[in-house]
C-alpha cells in the first residue's frame, strides 16, 4: 500500500473549486513532484493534507490512517512535516531553538520539571542538544548553532526549515517551492541536499517546484494540476513530454 | 533621608507592579490579547489567603501555597471558557470579553464577601532592617517583596529561554501556524501560560495586601491597570520590560504623592502611558522587527 493516498480530496472556497477530486498515491521512499502553473492550488493540496483546511469532500490516508478531518498537531504527530514558500522559521530564536521546537513532541518531560530544574529536565534537556546538533550538522548549520535565525543567509534558512521539518521526525515531508529565491548555484546545492535527505532518513518527499530543472532533475513521479484539477499524472520524463502540460504552462 | 526611604517604597511598590505587569506581559507575548481580568486575579488570590489564614487559622505560607493553586486554575478555567472560543476573533472582542470577566470576578466577590473592607494580616513576620542610625527604614515587606520578584523574574526567564514549554511559548508568540504545523499545541500552550500569570497573581496579590492592608473587591483593579501601564512602558511583551516598567511606575508613584500631590499621583502614572504610546509605542525594551524584503 502507498505511503499517502489521497482519493477525491476537494475544498471549495465560496463558489471556487480550489482543488476539485485530487487524487495521488505515493509510494514509500518516492521522490514525488507536485507542479501546476501559479493559482492552480498546489498549496491548497499541502494546507489539505496537513489539516489547516479541511476538505470539503474526500479523505487522505497515510500508511493506512486517515488524516482528513484530524488537527494539524495531530496529523504532524501522525508523520507529516512540512516548510514553507515564504520561509517561516522563528526569526526570533536560535538556529538550534527552531530546530528543538520541532523536537517538541519527541522528547517529552513535564512543565513541572522545567519549573523546578528537576534531573528529566537535564537529561531529556541534553538529549535534545544532542539530537538537534546531529540534525544540524547534516545540514552543515553546526557552527552557526547560536545565530538568530533570520541573520543567516537565505540557503541556508530553506536548509533549516528543512531540518526543523525533519526534527518531528516524519514519515512524510512536504516541502513547499523550496528552490523559490534561490540562484542557480544554490538550487544545485539544494538538489543534492534532497536527494541527500531522502536516503539519509529514508524519507518519502512531496515537493511543489516551479524550477523545472530541478522538477526533472530530482523527481521520479509528478503530478499537474491545473486550475484545482489533475491534468496529468505519472513518471516525470513522460509528464514532461505530455503536449496537455506543455500547453498549461506555455499556452497554445 | 526622607528622600530615599520613599524611594525605596517606590521600588517595594514597582516589585508588586512588575510580578503584575509579568501577567499581562505574558499573555500578551503569547496570546496576542490584552487580559484586563488579571488584576481581579490578584484579588481572587488576596481574598483566598484572607479567608484561610484569618477565617480558618491555616498557616500562612501554606494559605499562600493554596491561593496560586487556585488561581492558576482559575486563569486557566478562563481562559478555556471565556478567551478560547475566541481564539481567530477579533482582537476588539476578545477585549470586551476579557473586561466582561474583571467585572465578573469583582461582583462576585462583593456578593461573597459584601462592600465592607477588610483589613489583611500580612503574612510576613520579620524583624524591620534600621540603616544609617534608624533613619532609613526598610520594612519587613519591602524587603521580602523585592527578593521575591526578582527570583520570579529570574526563575520565569529561565523558564521560556532554556526549557521545552518556554520554548513552545516563544515559537506559539512568533507563528502561531508554523509551531502548530511542527507539532506544538497552541491551546496548551496558551492555557499554560495564563496558568503561570494567574498563579504569580496570586503571588502578587499577597505581596500587594500584605503592604497595603485594605481588601475589598477593587483591591486588584487600579494595581492592574497601573501594571498594564507598567508592562506598556517596559515593552509589552518583554519579562525584563515589566521588571523595569514596573519599577518606574512604582516609583513615580511613590515620589508624585510626597513631592507633587497625592491626588495628582495617578494622573502622573497614566499621562506617562500616553506618552510613551506617542514618543515610543513599543516602550522601552519593545521588540521591532524589521521586516526583510
Amino acid at each position: 500500500m502507498a505511503l499517502l493516498e489521497a482519493e477525491n480530496l476537494s475544498i471549495t472556497f465560496g463558489g471556487l473549486k480550489a482543488v476539485d477530486n485530487f487524487n495521488v498515491k505515493i509510494e514509500k521512499g518516492t521522490l514525488y513532484g507536485l507542479i501546476g502553473p501559479n493559482g492552480a492550488g498546489k498549496t491548497t493540496v499541502f494546507n489539505l493534507l496537513t489539516g489547516v483546511y479541511k476538505p470539503t469532500e474526500g479523505k487522505a490516508t497515510l500508511d493506512g490512517t486517515v488524516i482528513t478531518g484530524k488537527r494539524t498537531i495531530d496529523i504532524n504527530k501522525a508523520g507529516i512535516a512540512r516548510t514553507f514558500q515564504n520561509i517561516r522559521l522563528f526569526s526570533q530564536m536560535s538556529v538550534i531553538d527552531n530546530v528543538k521546537v520541532g523536537l517538541h513532541n519527541i522528547y517529552k518531560y513535564s512543565t513541572a520539571s522545567g519549573i523546578f530544574k528537576l534531573p528529566s529536565y537535564f537529561k531529556k534537556e541534553a538529549e535534545m542538544e544532542k539530537r538537534a546538533m546531529e540534525l544540524l550538522d547534516v545540514f552543515d548549520l553546526g557552527s552557526e548553532r547560536d545565530y538568530l535565525s533570520c541573520n543567516l543567509p537565505y540557503g541556508k534558512q530553506r536548509k533549516l526549515e528543512i531540518a526543523r521539518a525533519l526534527a518531528t521526525e516524519p514519515k512524510l515531508l512536504l516541502l513547499d517551492e523550496p528552490a523559490a529565491g534561490m540562484n542557480p548555484n544554490e538550487t544545485a546545492e539544494l538538489m543534492d541536499t534532497i536527494r541527500f535527505v531522502r536516503d539519509k532518513f529514508d524519507m518519502t518527499i512531496l515537493l511543489i517546484e516551479h524550477d523545472m530543472r530541478l522538477v526533472a532533475g530530482i523527481c521520479e513521479e509528478l503530478t499537474v494540476l491545473n486550475f484545482g484539477q489533475v491534468l496529468c499524472q505519472g513518471k516525470t520524463s513522460e509528464v514532461l513530454q505530455d503536449p496537455k502540460v506543455i500547453t498549461a504552462y506555455l499556452g497554445e | 533621608m526622607g528622600f530615599l526611604n520613599n524611594f525605596i517604597n517606590g521600588i517595594s511598590l514597582g516589585s508588586i507592579y512588575s510580578v503584575i505587569a509579568l501577567g499581562y506581559t505574558m499573555v500578551y507575548g503569547i496570546a496576542k490579547m490584552l487580559n484586563f481580568a488579571h488584576g481581579d486575579v490578584i484579588m481572587v488570590g488576596a481574598y483566598i489567603v484572607f479567608v484561610l489564614t484569618t477565617g480558618a487559622g491555616m498557616n500562612p505560607y501554606l494559605a499562600l501555597l493554596i491561593s496560586m493553586v487556585a488561581c492558576t486554575l482559575l486563569g486557566m478555567t478562563i481562559e478555556r471558557f471565556a478567551y478560547r472560543p475566541l481564539r481567530g476573533a477579533s482582537p476588539l472582542a476578545v477585549l470586551i470579553t476579557a473586561i466582561g470577566v474583571s467585572y465578573f470576578l469583582q461582583n462576585v466577590a462583593l456578593l461573597i464577601f459584601g462592600t465592607q473592607v477588610k483589613s489583611f494580616k500580612s503574612i510576613l513576620e520579620f524583624p524591620s532592617i534600621k540603616l544609617a542610625g534608624g533613619k532609613i527604614i526598610i520594612s519587613d515587606e519591602t524587603i521580602i517583596t523585592i527578593v521575591v520578584s526578582l527570583i520570579i523574574m529570574i526563575g520565569l526567564t529561565l523558564f521560556v529561554n532554556k526549557t521545552k514549554p518556554g520554548r513552545a511559548m516563544l515559537a506559539v508568540s512568533e507563528d502561531r501556524g508554523a509551531a502548530q504545523l511542527m507539532g506544538v499545541n497552541v491551546n496548551a500552550t496558551i492555557a499554560l501560560t495564563f496558568a503561570i500569570g494567574s498563579g504569580l497573581a496570586a503571588v502578587a496579590g499577597v505581596l500587594l495586601c500584605s503592604t497595603y492592608p485594605a481588601l475589598s473587591s477593587q483591591t486588584g483593579a487600579m494595581p492592574g491597570i497601573k501594571a498594564f501601564v507598567a508592562a506598556v512602558l517596559g515593552g509589552i511583551g518583554s519579562i525584563p520590560g515589566a521588571l523595569i516598567g514596573g519599577l518606574a511606575i512604582g516609583v513615580v508613584e511613590i515620589l508624585s504623592k510626597t513631592y507633587i500631590s497625592s491626588q495628582l499621583a495617578d494622573a502622573i502614572v497614566f499621562a506617562i502611558l500616553i506618552i510613551v504610546l506617542l514618543v515610543k509605542p513599543t516602550g522601552i525594551l519593545g521588540k521591532k522587527y524589521i521586516e526583510k524584503v
